[in-house]
């Protein structure tokens, strides 16, 4: 202790005060004398003495009451009692209330260096003592707070990943080993124990299709320099796909070698899923708009017919032959059946829509269907050759005859369409278990892969440069392929298409036994 | 001067019609069952008037009406669009590219024949 030590010396002896304040300041001490216990009290109360040497006797008052005054203020006061009488009962009395000891005048000038000497080092280790113990205890609050905050931030973090589908991990390269966050394991759907988190383990994770693609990023990024900042899938064990976006950072050691990766993975499919759902919102508006479009102009063609050629009959009647004037009026009745036709078909698909479509079924050869149909199709396309080919004796079976009929025509007439004059159209039925399948072959231009699903999609159509010259845009409303559909369906059957681009395609329908 | 009228129509009852009764009030009627046929037509022979049908194979009637009034050759033929389509956009944007007139079918043959008149007389 750099402060000196100071003595608080108490006695109604004015030349024992002195010379024993002579004693203490000649060895370095610093003193202050009290000769009542009042004074010593006032005195002791401005400050701290690190001794007090108290005369039993005092004038005022009893050595011990003033002895239990002070210890009350200070506790670690060295407090030493002097008296000129021995007397075991106040002795033991003083030493209880905490004296450090007893000392007899007259006074041995060394006993009481010495005495003083103990009770100041021991004073010193006690107060040292506290100091480090309150400093240890003040360390370990703040730990302990410093501790608390931590597992506070970590939970308001973890709290906001999991709001966010938001996780973070961290891959350490050098020993392959891969850390999660909490959220990182809930959106992968795995418990910690399930991991091996490892580089391996995570690709374990992802779908096997975007493997190659995650692996080909990390690549980019550890060794191209390239951002990280991809979406993938991933399949969790319960089966079911998710989506994720995944940002990464790759930290190189002195030597430019990637040493560690870190990055944040957030589950992003109820977004796409929102997202899908949009665009598809937005085509089945765009669908609507076009399909309002489509029927005003392919129900206004034929009434610019109707109209057309009527109203010339009628301002031009002396100027027409007789010729000319049967030739409009079977564009007329075309026009009319064209109408009729779009009429039904709208109906249809309407009823097939709202599921109020009624099937007539009766048990029906389709072998002979096939063969009529074969035949009245040769009448209207005169240039390309149907053939039917059936195999084997097949059953009857119940359906709606005109319906199926209206499906088979409307299948011949695809193919027609769809291909040249004099190539080979055929149309195949045969038994498959408890089904029947028809197949409509033509060696037409075909049905891009990528198309074949849209296919029997309402308003769809091959592009139109595929269409023959001379029919116009104006055949049909799109909607032939998608009535089938719905009429196969109806019957319990499958309706699909199979093609080789630019080598024809093939229809396919079945009618369950 | 007999006056040629070109009618781009993919359609072949309603482009008969239409050129028949153009024939019958004495016009000299060209056909084309597209745009090329009817750039290519346009191209090669005095026309003093053009009906257009809008929704056509390959190139459709917009840009046949495009081609049409930025040639400055051409650009004085008055364009009559002839369309199945009654959408109220559209009319507004064929009469903004420069269309004379724009009709809806069904058409009467009267209305056919009077349109065409009217717009070949007003041009003089």
């Amino acid at each position: 202790m750099d402060e000196k030590v100071s003595v608080l010396i108490v006695d109604d002896n004015g030349s024992t005060r002195k010379s024993l304040s002579l004693i203490f300041r000649k060895r370095g001490y610093e003193t202050e004398t009290a000769g009542t216990g009042r004074e010593a009290m006032e005195k002791a109360r401005d400050r701290f003495f690190n001794v007090a040497l108290l005369d039993l006797k005092l004038p005022d008052m009893e050595g011990t009451e003033l002895l239990a005054s002070l210890k009350g203020i200070y506790p670690d006061m060295v407090v030493i009692m002097v008296t000129g009488y021995a007397s075991l009962k106040t002795s033991v009395r003083a030493l209880s209330r905490g004296a450090l000891a007893y000392l007899i005048k007259p006074l041995n000038v060394d006993e009481v260096l010495a005495t003083v000497k103990e009770g100041v080092d021991k004073q010193h280790l006690t107060m040292e003592n506290r100091r480090l113990y309150q400093e240890a205890q003040r360390e370990l609050a703040e730990r302990k707070q410093a501790e608390e905050a931590l597992r506070e931030s970590e939970a308001s973090l973890a709290e906001a990943q999991r709001i966010a589908h938001l996780g973070n991990w961290d891959w350490d390269i050098v020993n392959n080993t891969l850390h999660w966050s909490e959220e990182n394991y809930r959106i992968f759907g795995l418990e910690p124990q399930q991991f091996g988190a490892t580089y391996e383990a995570f690709m374990n994770s992802v779908h096997p299709d975007d493997r190659e693609f995650v692996q080909k990023s990390v690549n980019e990024a550890l060794y191209e320099n390239k951002p990280c900042n991809i979406e993938h899938r991933i399949v969790l064990p319960n089966g079911s796909v998710c989506v994720v976006h995944e940002q990464a950072e790759v930290t190189f050691d002195e030597r430019g070698k990637p040493s560690r990766m870190v990055g944040t993975v957030q589950d992003i499919t109820e977004r796409k899923q929102l997202w899908k759902k949009m665009v598809e919102y937005e085509e089945l508006d765009k669908l609507k708009t076009s399909l309002l479009s489509t029927v005003s102009h392919e129900l206004r063609t034929p009434l610019a017919i109707i109209k057309g050629y009527s109203t010339m009959l009628l301002d031009y009647d002396r100027r027409l032959s007789p010729e000319e004037k049967d030739e409009h009026l079977h564009s007329i009745d075309k026009a009319t059946d064209r109408l009729t036709d779009l009429v039904d078909r709208l109906l249809d698909m309407s009823r097939l829509d709202a599921g109020l479509l009624k099937l007539e079924k009766v048990p029906t050869s389709i072998s002979k269907m096939i063969k009529d149909a074969v035949v009245e199709a040769k009448l209207r396309a005169p240039g390309h050759k149907i053939v039917s080919k059936i195999r084997g004796k097949l059953p009857e079976v119940s359906i709606d005859a005109r319906r199926i009929r209206e499906v088979l025509d409307n299948l011949i007439d695809n193919a027609v369409k769809y291909s040249k004059e004099r190539s080979r159209v055929v149309i195949e039925a045969k038994r498959v278990g408890a089904e029947l399948h028809i197949s409509v072959v033509d060696r037409g231009v075909g049905i891009p892969a990528e198309e074949l699903e849209r296919i029997f999609d309402r308003m769809y159509r091959a592009e139109q440069r595929l269409a023959p010259k001379g029919e116009g845009l104006g055949l049909g409303l799109g909607l032939g392929l998608a009535i089938s559909k719905g009429l196969v369906e109806a019957h319990g059957g499958r309706i699909w298409m199979e093609s080789n681009d630019g080598k024809g395609s093939k229809c396919v329908f079945t009618l369950p036994l | 001067m007999t006056k040629t009228v070109l009618i781009i129509e993919d359609e072949v009852d309603v482009r008969n019609f239409a050129s028949r009764v153009l024939e019958l009030e004495g016009y000299r009627v060209l056909q084309a069952e597209d745009g090329e046929e009817g750039m290519r037509l346009v191209g090669k022979r005095r026309v003093a008037l053009v009906l257009l049908d809008l929704r056509l194979p390959g190139c459709d009637g917009w840009e046949v009406l495009k081609q049409l009034k930025s040639d400055p050759e051409l650009s004085s033929i008055p364009v009559i669009v002839f369309t199945a389509s009654a959408a109220l956009p559209q009319r507004e944007r064929a009469l903004n590219m420069g269309a004379a007139d724009y009709l809806v079918k069904p058409l009467s043959a009267a209305r056919v024949k009077e349109t065409v008149i009217h717009i070949l007389h007003r041009k003089g």
